[in-house]
């Protein structure tokens, strides 16, 4: 058994002995699940590939799904995984298949002669898989020219100058991973420590820079605050949920905001704000899920248990049940802070303070947990 | 750093991808930044495109006039030309989306609502 699988188990595993809180929630999420918690730092980055960790007052541009990383922050379950890259400190020359003008000696990957760019430096014969997400390291002690990680066809930033980068990167396709020339290519180098560890997961990415929300911070909880103009995060791999799902979020719509997530491309498959949540129950009108205001702190459960009924909750009070419009033929799986999840659409201006989705059905007391969790990240009672 | 200023950029149609490159290469932003549809009549097409960041004091002083380090790479007379036919507006006093708001009407345009 690899040990994300038995990470992701654990829970399961340890029922009636002791588990805490939390290790009781990854169980009622299941094995299933994508769940999101900003008050963990380590499981946001600043940018769009990696480097800086959240930070109060620092934009978002990668939010990790935490739900196979057990009890522990995003840092430790990473500093844990199997390392992935072989020969990543060039002690042999072996295991890397290198441009001509690259050597291993010395303990070091060196670039002795032009490389063009969008040339691989030095291709290591480990094997990756797309679509997955992998956390790379690499040392550059020094360049002339510039160079990027590439792991299954995903370019890193490119670096021309030295230094340790730590990049997260989402993999799509493709079975590789290198040191790649980038920019007007790169004529001399040396590199060192090259890791390459597996982050499993459904990992929220902002499409572009300018899309990404900011961490907020006060009264000791941690909220994503998206402006309601072009932020939104898609989450990949693809999260289909199926006709039959749940989802349970804290979340704050400001005045003008409206839709904390999207299930397809079609903006009818959201949840929308009118003053109360909302979601289409025809092409063009949409249906009350709930009474209570929606503009302050709150926990929000959707649950459809099949294709003809959607129902929700508000601070664990059942609300509305009803008939969820379904579009034809969309493209399925979760977006964040959007009605649609391939585009910015009507989106949220608000906080979100973190959330769990999963297919398949919530049993009673498995909301209970869920919720409470969700409760205590919003700062809000039950 | 703090990404505390609150930024709006707004782009003629035709400079989009040139006003993207520019960022990429000067404040390393990737992806369709301006991504935001406008038009004075709030129907298509786009005559610009805009968006709505957080950002950090020194990207905001590179788009408000102060030179950008040779070091870059990225030349500064390039910089100026671009600047001068878009729209920066940096700390409105507003939040996020009202800021955004205030912006593009103050630049005469709406928002295309898909």
């Amino acid at each position: 058994m690899d040990a994300a699988l038995t990470e992701a188990l654990r829970p399961a595993l340890r029922v009636g002995l002791g588990l805490s809180f939390y290790e009781k929630m990854l169980a009622a999420a299941g094995s299933g699940a994508a769940i999101y918690d900003p008050s963990d730092l380590t499981s946001l980055y600043q940018s769009r590939t990696g480097g800086s960790t959240g930070a109060a007052d620092s934009v978002v541009g990668i939010m990790l799904d935490k739900a196979r990383m057990g009890n522990q922050t995003a840092a430790a379950f990473i500093a844990g995984q199997t390392e992935l890259a072989n020969n990543g400190g060039f002690d042999a020359d072996t295991n890397w298949t290198k441009h001509a003008n690259a050597t291993i000696s010395g303990g070091k990957l060196n670039v002795v002669g032009a490389v063009a760019s969008g040339s691989p430096v030095a291709t290591n014969d480990a094997a990756t898989i797309s679509p997955r997400w992998y956390q790379m390291t690499y040392t550059i002690e020094s360049i002339t020219g510039t160079v990027s990680l590439n792991v299954g066809g995903t370019t890193g930033t490119a670096r021309s100058a030295p230094g340790t980068y730590t990049e997260i990167l989402y993999a799509a396709a493709g079975s590789t991973f290198a040191i790649q020339s980038r920019g007007t290519g790169v004529t001399a180098a040396v590199i060192d420590n090259v890791s390459v560890k597996y982050i499993p997961g459904y990992h929220a990415l902002a499409p572009s820079d300018a899309a990404r929300p900011i961490l907020r911070s006060a009264s000791g909880l941690y909220y994503l605050d998206a402006d309601g103009v072009d932020d939104r995060m898609t989450i990949a791999p693809t999260l289909n949920l199926g006709s039959q799902w749940w989802g349970v979020g804290g979340w704050q719509s400001d005045a003008s905001g409206d839709a904390p997530f999207g299930l397809t491309n079609q903006e009818q498959s959201a949840l929308s704000a009118s003053g109360k949540w909302t979601w289409y129950d025809t092409s063009t009108t949409q249906a009350d899920l709930v009474s209570a205001t929606i503009t302050s702190p709150h926990v929000l459960t959707v649950e459809q248990a099949s294709a003809s009924a959607l129902s929700a909750r508000v601070n664990g009070v059942d609300g509305l049940t009803i008939n969820p419009y379904d579009g034809s033929s969309p493209t399925n799986g979760l977006g964040l802070f959007s009605r649609e999840n391939d585009a910015f659409a009507v989106g949220l201006d608000g906080r979100f303070y973190g959330g769990v989705w999963a297919p398949g059905a919530l049993t009673a007391a498995n909301r209970a947990i869920v919720e409470r969790w969700v409760a205590s990240k919003s700062g809000v009672a039950l | 750093m703090s990404f505390s200023r609150s930024l709006v950029l707004i782009v003629p149609a035709a400079l989009k991808d040139a006003a993207n490159a520019m960022g990429a290469a000067a404040i390393g932003w990737s992806g369709d930044n301006l991504s935001v549809p406008l038009s004075a009549s709030g129907a298509a097409p786009a005559t610009h495109y805009a968006c709505h960041a957080w950002a950090q004091d020194i990207a905001v002083a590179w788009l408000t006039g102060t030179p950008i380090p040779e070091s870059m790479g990225v030349p500064q007379a390039n910089v100026d030309a671009l600047l001068a036919q878009i729209t920066v507006s940096a700390d409105a006093g507003l939040a996020g989306g009202e800021h955004f708001a205030a912006a593009i009407a103050a630049a005469g345009l709406q928002r295309i609502e898909a």
